[in-house]
């Protein structure tokens, strides 16, 4: 497969995951026991697409990445790998573990129980900033690459 | 405060509360791994590229089976009741944990790569 299908998979399921937290936090907000299910749902598929874009991107990073490594390297910007990517890297770890936490969180009744309730938001609005993070970062390590092979 | 969701409905479930402490424990964890790792390039390191053959694929797998072990061993800490925290604990022991851990790995790669 082509490698740059292969990132926009991993940048696909990661944005999922992002919407997928951010409407945990919306419906929370507002929790009732109508809502209940579609917030359980939504903060599995939140997870799921997390666990998709951390394979994807673990496969990626394991077979492709070493030549873009090399790119970012030589270019005017060794900083998008010696510190966002290195970074990226570990940080990711934290999202995985902080979005597979988020349905067993949810799994309470939110509409009736507060303290959940405060546990789901502070964990989702968690989820939003590492994942915004992510990509962030992702989008510098792919600069690194564009001006590593700019003409000078 | 010796409550459980069957008694006071505004307490929190041992799943929640025993993965949440996982969380912030792991990603204090995760954090000081990759420390270890790349201060012992030629002992931790060569250990976890050996382990796996990839040494990032090693630090996700000791991260992410200490989060579900810790967590599911917490949940059958105090006969199977799991430990107990208020809502406002947890939260400042899970994102305290986190930014711990984001802090510790930017610093490692921005001042002491």
């Amino acid at each position: 497969m082509n490698n740059n299908i292969i990132l926009m998979a991993h940048v696909l399921c990661g944005v999922s995951c992002l919407i997928g937290a951010l409407w945990v936090f919306v419906d929370t907000v507002n929790a009732a026991p109508v809502h209940l299910w579609r917030i359980r749902a939504v903060s599995l598929g939140s997870a799921v697409a997390m666990w998709l874009a951390f394979l994807i991107a673990g496969y990626w990073y394991i077979l492709f990445y070493p030549k873009d490594k090399a790119v970012i390297l030589k270019g005017p910007w060794p900083m998008a790998h010696n510190f966002f990517m290195e970074s990226k890297e570990h940080f990711v770890i934290m999202l995985l573990m902080a979005v597979t936490f988020l349905p067993i969180a949810a799994a309470s009744d939110l509409a009736a129980n507060r303290s959940a309730r405060h546990v789901v938001l502070w964990v989702s609005g968690l989820v939003v900033v590492l994942a915004l993070g992510a990509d962030f970062f992702g989008a510098v390590i792919g600069m690194g690459v564009k001006v590593a092979l700019l003409p000078k | 405060m010796n409550t459980s969701p069957a008694t006071n409905p505004d307490a929190l479930s041992k799943y929640t509360v025993s993965f949440g402490l996982a969380l912030a424990v792991t990603s204090v964890f995760n954090a000081l791994l990759v420390v270890a790792k790349e201060t012992h390039q030629t002992t931790v390191m060569a250990w976890m590229k050996r382990a796996t053959g990839q040494h990032w694929a090693t630090h996700t797998l000791f991260s992410l089976v200490l989060f579900l072990g810790l967590g599911l061993m917490l949940a059958r800490t105090r006969s199977g009741q799991g430990p107990q925290v208020s809502a406002d604990r947890l939260v400042k022991a899970i994102v305290g944990g986190v930014v711990l851990g984001g802090l510790i790995i930017f610093s490692y790669y921005l001042f002491w790569d």
